[in-house]
């Protein structure tokens, strides 16, 4: 009965139980002893930070305010409007590390950081001294994850955090869904991840569009984000405010415009006359490709731009593209309003010597040798520039049987 | 009773004097109230004597007096004649006993036997012979639905206790012979008899000869159900994991058959063992070859999805809140930390407390009578669905974890293998909550190597998927149509090449 079967195994026991045992019990010794992994924390001892906004002091150091996800515990019914599900600890230091660190003097949990949303940077910080040194905490603390949505807000960063969210839990939340949602569909803001500008920063042109988030000028008591401000990474300066109107062209000729919507001018010239109230038709973008091509002669920089755009009409009030001539005067139109924007934009970005199209790391990745001569002066280089725009336009459908505006 | 074997042969053999025989019955069977002696007699003037021996409570009503009503029917019909001893010696042997079932027994222990397997047994004056007849009937359940695997398709025939009538309902299913029967009995009390059947050419020849080995030296062991059977020749007792299936239903044991596997019936029982069985076919049931490919396949994959959740859910649970909450979506953790808020336990506890409070339950429903047991089941969900969330001794986010568990496991179609995730369970739960996922990973790789180590009857356990035969998946995450293995043997083996041809 004993003898082992052609498997070898020991018909008996099956298996060596004193061996087995003395593995067990080894292998549970090693587990809880050896192992470092002494992380385990109940959720109910940790604090959820949904967002930090970081402000500059008087004296030198910074203001801390975290945002902590409150929970409301199983009761239902019982979350009035009073009891909102947040709260903001406001701590100081002379570091950023310092400052997060006596959170938990003022709350007793362990924050965690991960579920952070959004990072707010006072408009004072990238004023004055720049932000690349407060960013260098949350980009190198292992909790903190690369998604997080980096944006600056006009004035102090704190006071944005104690805005009543309209509908998520928290404004944080409500922050980085406008940022995302906003650059998807409208293109007048974007969304800039932590990880993105530490990207950013170690490029040629180390210069970053992120989200300015700017309080309703109409309700005081509510906040929205419109408009990109320019930051030089390396010193962490704002360069410059670039307005939501203009953001989308940006985007566009940075080749992030996803989808959004162009307004049109009736009168068929195009010339805007400023203060008169123009009739306008919108096109709607659903999809946008832009190249940029930098040539270089000598010193002189030429960059040839070319944007492709696919869309709908999406609301006529002049014209009727309904034959095939219509529609090609329709598209003419664009055409014609795309350039002229872009060529504006084009004028701005040199006016303010800001390449945040990145012409410059282009020129790099294809002649590293003319890069390497011209990117000492690459800002003067940049505003001197010439540019071709060649626009193309195509109409996907017309969103109505007939293409007439309703009347 | 330490005789030589000559002295046993010499004190068993049968006397020629009536009065020694029933006298050494009498001995045999003292104090057994049910053993039941009746004398009758024959001959011209009746000077010859008969009695008949039998346990009442084994045999069919009316068969007591039907020896001596056949003793009449002779006496009338030889009336010219002297209905000696010597004639109604010659009438036996010479004519066979009138009923079907006799025989011709020579010594005591065989008559004992026959006597307690419902035999009347009868001896007569001057004769060294008695002459048993089987008039076995005892009360057993009828042939009804397989209460263990009931299906919505497909014969709704089960197994009863009568060992007969199971092995004639496999072997209405499979009218061959090479399909092979072979009896034995076990147990020097129970005298158990264990039948296990095979189809000739379908079952590997190596495996069957690893059968017979394992199943050899049973004989002094008392079987009283089949998995005594499974205990005594599986490869690993203490393993978790079940090596051997068990049915009711007759037509998955004919396909078992089919399919190159040997069962075992054992009489008073319904159980079937069906041997070896691998892992992956523990993911099957008989209705999945009765309903049509797609469905099939896809019931297949959501049972292999349960088997994961049963095992692996209440460990994910603990370790992602306890150590990796930054794994939860933003969303979904901000509603598991409004349940969360106010519960006093960790989640291992919780958790542990729930599971347990849940298997309490499920025991308790099974053992209890029907009606007692519905009860328990609302009071149950009451206690755990409402008032344990309300005395914030448990989140709902862990209710419905464990819930969730539950009705995983309840979806393995076969109960043993639901047991073996039970039992996993624990150990998981408890190294996730020390070492979070990476002790969930350790965990789950220990149960791994120690499936991928398993055998049964010498077949690697972990067999189609480690070794890996891409041949045999067909039938294992999913049912390829049927024609792809219905050929009879139906696919996986055929060990005659002579046969190749069918």
């Amino acid at each position: 009965m004993s003898e082992p079967d052609y498997n070898g195994i020991d018909r008996e026991g099956g298996y060596d139980v004193k061996k087995a045992l003395l593995t067990g019990i080894y292998l549970v010794i090693a587990t809880v002893s050896m192992s470092g992994c002494w992380s385990q924390l109940e959720l109910n001892d940790r604090g959820f930070v949904q967002a930090v906004a970081i402000d500059k002091k008087e004296d030198g150091g910074f203001r801390l305010s975290t945002l902590f996800y409150k929970p409301s515990g199983s009761e239902q019914g019982s979350k009035s409007s009073s009891a909102m599900p947040y709260f903001t600890v406001v701590t100081e230091g002379e570091t950023i590390f310092e400052a997060t660190r006596d959170i938990t003097l003022a709350l007793g949990r362990k924050a965690q950081w991960s579920h952070m949303r959004v990072l707010l940077i006072g408009e004072e910080v990238v004023g004055g001294k720049g932000m690349s040194k407060e960013l260098d905490y949350f980009i190198r603390d292992h909790e903190v994850r690369g998604v997080v949505s980096v944006m600056i807000t006009a004035g102090k960063a704190g006071p944005y955090l104690k805005i009543k969210p309209i509908i998520e839990n928290t404004f944080a939340q409500q922050l980085k869904t406008i940022g995302e949602q906003g650059h998807r569909f409208t293109a007048k803001t974007m969304q800039v991840s932590l990880t993105e500008l530490h990207i950013r920063s170690l490029e040629q042109v180390p210069l970053s569009m992120v989200p300015y988030v700017r309080l309703d000028p109409l309700d005081k008591k509510k906040a929205g984000v419109s408009g990109l401000v320019v930051v030089d990474m390396k010193s962490g300066m704002r360069k410059a405010v670039i307005p939501s109107e203009q953001s989308r062209y940006v985007l566009m000729l940075n080749n992030q415009f996803e989808s959004g919507i162009l307004k049109i001018p009736c009168d068929s010239d195009g010339k805007r006359r400023k203060g008169a109230s123009v009739a306008k038709e919108s096109f709607e973008v659903v999809r946008s490709h832009t190249k940029i091509n930098p040539i270089v002669h000598g010193d002189r920089v030429t960059l040839h731009i070319s944007i492709s755009v696919e869309g709908t009409i999406g609301e006529l009030k002049c014209s009727s593209p309904i034959s095939e001539s219509g529609e090609g005067q329709f598209i003419v139109k664009v055409e014609q309003l795309l350039l002229r924007e872009a060529s504006e934009t084009m004028e701005m970005l040199q006016k303010e010597r800001i390449d945040v199209i990145d012409a410059g790391g282009r020129l790099y990745r294809k002649q590293l040798k003319t890069w390497k001569r011209l990117s000492p002066e690459w800002e003067s280089r940049f505003a001197a520039s010439d540019y071709r725009i060649r626009v193309k336009v195509k109409m996907m459908n017309s969103g109505v049987g007939a293409a007439v505006p309703l009347s | 009773m330490k005789t030589t074997t000559g002295e046993i042969r010499e004190s068993n053999r049968m006397s020629k004097h009536l009065e020694d025989n029933r006298k050494k019955m009498e001995e045999t069977f003292a104090g057994c109230g049910d053993i039941e002696f009746h004398p009758s007699s024959f001959g011209d003037n009746f000077e010859y004597k008969a009695v008949s021996v039998f346990c009442s409570t084994l045999i069919k009503d009316k068969t007591p007096t039907f020896m001596h009503d056949t003793l009449n029917d002779l006496f009338r019909k030889n009336v010219e004649e002297d209905l000696s001893p010597e004639r109604v010696r010659q009438f036996f042997i010479k004519h066979g006993a009138s009923t079907s079932i006799s025989t011709m027994l020579t010594r005591y222990d065989q008559a004992v036997d026959c006597i307690l397997n419902g035999y009347v047994v009868i001896w007569f004056d001057h004769w060294d012979t008695a002459i048993g007849y089987e008039a076995f009937q005892v009360a057993k359940r009828e042939v009804g639905e397989p209460i263990g695997e009931p299906s919505v398709q497909g014969p709704r025939e089960g197994t009863t206790e009568r060992l007969a009538d199971n092995i004639g309902m496999i072997r209405e299913r499979l009218k061959t012979p090479r399909l092979k029967v072979e009896y034995l009995v076990a147990g020097s009390v129970s005298k158990t008899k264990i039948a296990y059947m095979y189809v000739d050419q379908a079952v590997k020849p190596a495996t069957l000869e690893q059968f017979r080995s394992r199943l050899n030296g049973i004989d002094p062991y008392e079987v009283l159900e089949t998995s005594y059977i499974e205990d005594w020749i599986e490869d690993s007792t203490y393993s978790p994991f079940p090596q051997y299936m068990y049915t009711e239903r007759t037509d998955f044991a004919a396909a078992s058959l089919l399919d190159g596997k040997i069962i075992v019936l054992v009489s008073n029982t319904p159980m079937i063992l069906v041997c070896p069985a691998l892992f992956v076919e523990f993911f099957a049931t008989s209705e999945d070859y009765y309903t049509r490919t797609i469905f099939a396949s896809l019931i297949r994959l959501l049972r292999v999805w349960a088997f994961i959740v049963a095992l692996l859910l209440p460990s994910i649970y603990i370790a992602l809140s306890t150590f990796h909450p930054e794994l939860i979506p933003t969303v979904l953790l901000l509603a598991i930390l409004d349940t969360r808020e106010g519960i006093p336990f960790p989640a291992f506890f919780e958790a542990l407390v729930m599971e347990i409070f849940f298997e309490l339950l499920r025991e308790a429903g099974i053992r209890l009578p029907r009606p007692v047991g519905s009860a328990v089941s609302i009071v149950g969900a009451l206690v755990i669905g409402q008032a344990a969330i309300q005395a914030k001794i448990a989140s709902p986010m862990m209710v419905i974890v464990v819930a969730l568990t539950g009705i995983a496991s309840f979806a393995i179609p076969h109960y043993n293998m639901g047991i073996a995730l039970r039992v996993l369970r624990f150990p998981l739960m408890m190294v996730s909550s020390l070492l979070g996922g990476f002790g969930l990973m350790i965990g789950f790789l220990l149960t791994l190597v120690h499936l991928t180590s398993l055998n049964t009857l010498g077949e690697p356990y972990m067999s189609s998927l480690a070794p890996l035969k891409l041949r045999n998946m067909r039938d294992v995450f999913i049912r390829a149509p049927l024609s792809y293995f219905l050929k009879s043997p139906r696919n996986r083996h055929l060990h005659d090449p002579r046969r190749s041809n069918s």
